[in-house]
């Protein structure tokens, strides 16, 4: 006789890779543990977040005043920080079964290259060897001042330090406005539902770790 | 449209500022070939001759950019980079490098010599596994050299030059080898990148070099091919890495895509 089929519980939808992305790095720092939870339960949520390498700590740790990263540039470092990620934090809590949340993952890191005039093509390529998320989430956007830190304050996110680095050297980098690029961006993936809203309704997350969601 | 490009008018500017330039700019000569090829010592020799000549000459060393190289050789002290975070920190080293060393001295008229210009990366990238779409990928927009010499040379003959310095973890290969002792690892290894530069070496048209003949025999030879070897033009070849440096240079970090092109 089979044996009667286990009720579903909360853990079953552990063992799987779910991104966050948004424009707001510092906040996607500490919705990353709130999104893991809610995927989770209480089974051992992970998250991965931007920076796990050191390598942009390290570059504002180097004193040269002179030194221009470009877009490309942060790009290809945002690439081998995730190549990081993937191989110390992501693939090992992948193989233990947990749920890992990625914050940022590709998506975010799209959004800012294609907002800051880079082909979409060549950072579709760059980040071939990201593995397919099972679930993708974007960060809802809160209204200014309630988190939003300014930019280059306090530990900053993947935008906040790209974008300040940036404006720094060209006086033509307009922060504001590359947010809004990044949000169209995202949204239009929404639209097409490649990405679902991730604000302070959790039911939606059920419904999009779902295969039919 | 994205916010960072150039608008039309800027963009047809900035095409023409490059085709004026392009008679007067410097030129860029690469060296490339295996550990132990003797590309340093003509490199150097070259140098020499250039600024017997009347040329104000710069050198670009690969994998020193202020901003990646202290990074990179604090993960290869650690052995911890894998093959393809390496290949990723050396592009983002090269990309800093071109449009803060190599493009401004070109632009200026000076000749720059490169000792190991992006093809000894994409070669060491291919034997070590990766795809070589990819590497080539995280290169672009490409910059050609007006002339690449290839030192050719086999991988015993490579590997019995440098006999007497034991090579580092990563340029015996031995994360990819898995080779304890670091010279038979070596051995191993120059024979894959070598393999890999022949390949490169018809893609990219090199100036083969002969590196079993003498040292003076290789520099008369580069004399030689370097005086009749004819220069890249800019506009033909290097159009997109350029504007993507004027726009920077101009304000805009971006203009990258080369959008008449697309």
């Amino acid at each position: 006789m089979a044996k009667p089929e286990k009720k579903k519980s909360k853990k079953d939808h552990c063992g799987s890779l779910v991104a966050l992305d948004g424009t707001n790095g510092v906040m996607l720092r500490s919705e990353a543990e709130r999104l893991a939870r809610l995927c989770c339960g209480a089974a051992d949520p992970a998250w991965s977040l931007w920076d796990a390498s050191n390598t942009f700590y390290e570059l504002r740790m180097v004193k040269a005043k002179n030194l221009t990263p470009t877009p490309r540039v942060l790009m290809l470092l945002y690439a081998s920080d995730l190549l990081f990620r993937l191989r110390w934090e992501i693939e090992p809590a992948l193989k233990e079964g947990r749920t890992v949340v990625a914050a940022p993952y590709v998506e975010s890191a799209m959004a800012f290259g294609v907002a800051a005039g880079l082909s979409k093509e060549w950072i579709e390529e760059l980040f071939r060897f990201a593995p397919k998320p099972a679930a993708s989430f974007r960060l809802k956007e809160k209204k200014k001042g309630k988190e939003r830190k300014k930019d280059g304050e306090g530990e900053p996110g993947f935008v906040e330090f790209f974008c300040a680095s940036l404006a720094r050297h060209y006086p033509g980098w307009e922060t504001a406005e590359v947010r809004r690029e990044m949000l169209k961006y995202l949204k239009s993936l929404e639209e097409r539902d490649r990405i679902h809203e991730f604000g302070n309704k959790p039911y939606h997350i059920k419904r999009a770790l779902t295969p039919a969601g | 449209m994205s916010v960072q490009c150039p608008n039309a008018a800027e963009d047809r500017r900035l095409r023409e500022l490059l085709r004026r330039q392009d008679k007067n700019r410097g030129f860029l000569v690469a060296f490339e070939g295996p550990d132990g090829s003797g590309k340093t010592t003509q490199r150097k020799l070259f140098k020499a001759w250039m600024r017997s000549v009347g040329h104000e000459v710069v050198t670009y060393k690969w994998n020193s950019s202020p901003l990646i190289s202290p990074i990179l050789k604090a993960r290869k002290l650690a052995h911890s980079l894998s093959p393809e975070e390496y290949c990723l920190l050396s592009a983002a080293a090269f990309r800093h490098q071109l449009n803060t060393e190599i493009l401004p001295a070109l632009w200026s008229g000076k000749v720059v010599v490169a000792d190991q210009f992006l093809y000894t990366a994409v070669a060491r990238d291919s034997a070590r596994g990766l795809d070589l779409n990819w590497v080539l990928n995280a290169y672009l927009p490409l910059f050609w050299p007006d002339q690449v010499f290839y030192f050719a040379l086999s991988a015993e003959a490579a590997s019995d030059r440098g006999r007497a310095k034991v090579p580092s973890f990563y340029s015996a290969g031995q994360d990819v080898t898995n080779i304890k002792d670091p010279v038979k690892s070596h051995l191993q290894f120059l024979g894959r990148v070598i393999q890999e530069f022949e390949a490169l070496s018809t893609i990219f048209q090199f100036l083969k070099v002969d590196a079993r003949q003498s040292i003076w025999e290789q520099h008369r030879e580069i004399r030689q091919k370097f005086m009749t070897a004819e220069r890249r033009p800019w506009g033909e070849w290097n159009t997109e890495a350029v504007l993507a440096w004027l726009s920077a240079r101009a304000g805009t970090p971006n203009g990258e895509t080369g959008k008449e092109e697309e």
